[in-house]
């Protein structure tokens, strides 16, 4: 049995991939549906960060990814599926939309973001920028 | 690879509910689309409720 929708918590502020920077707080919606926070997991490898949320009910249409400065947004709309002529018997699924913001480092690669959905798990990979390697050169003091 | 979250559950999904009446089991539709799977079961014939006319009254 698998009920985890019932303990979602609805998150305000945006989870931090790097706990060190700063957070804002989001817009206020203007759509009259539940907003659940989805589910995430976040990996890394050594060339980039990839994030995977769970959202059900969300097809490649209702998907929206935005950057602004380094807040990563993901938002996920869902249509009503009621089928006609049916009285609801039963519910422990919450239909709704989905809403996530998540700061990157600055590490991040802006242009190089993809986005994809299947079975309503949407995947994000993050390109990591390499680190700059400055050499400074050194003045032999002769 | 290093996991900074991991909210998600992994691995199958299973779950048994019982009916409140019997079904015609060859009409059953299944469907499953962006992550939510949709069953449909029509109840069996037999089980609909039925008009009794009454006999007799005169």
């Amino acid at each position: 049995v698998n009920t985890r929708r019932n303990d979602m918590k609805k998150e305000s502020k945006p989870s931090s991939i790097d706990p060190a920077a700063a957070t804002r707080e989001p817009a206020e919606r203007t759509r009259e549906r539940p907003v659940h926070t989805p589910h995430t997991d976040i990996y890394e490898t050594e060339k980039e960060v990839v994030l995977v949320a769970d959202m059900p009910g969300v097809g490649e249409k209702g998907i929206e990814v935005t950057l602004e400065r380094n807040v990563l947004t993901i938002v996920g709309r869902t249509e009503d599926a009621a089928p006609e002529g049916f009285r609801l018997a039963y519910a422990e699924f919450e239909r709704g939309d989905y809403q996530r913001s998540f700061v990157l480092s600055s590490q991040a690669d802006a242009n190089g973001i993809q986005a994809s959905i299947r079975d309503g798990v949407l995947r994000v990979s993050v390109p990591k920028t390499k680190p700059a390697l400055k050499r400074i050169p050194v003045a032999s003091g002769g | 690879v290093a996991f900074h979250r991991r909210e998600r559950e992994l691995g199958r999904f299973a779950r048994t509910i019982q009916l409140p009446f019997p079904v015609d089991a060859d009409a059953v539709v299944a469907r499953f689309q962006d992550g939510i799977l949709e069953v449909e079961l029509p109840r069996a014939a037999s089980d609909k409720p039925r008009k009794i006319s009454i006999r007799g009254a005169q």
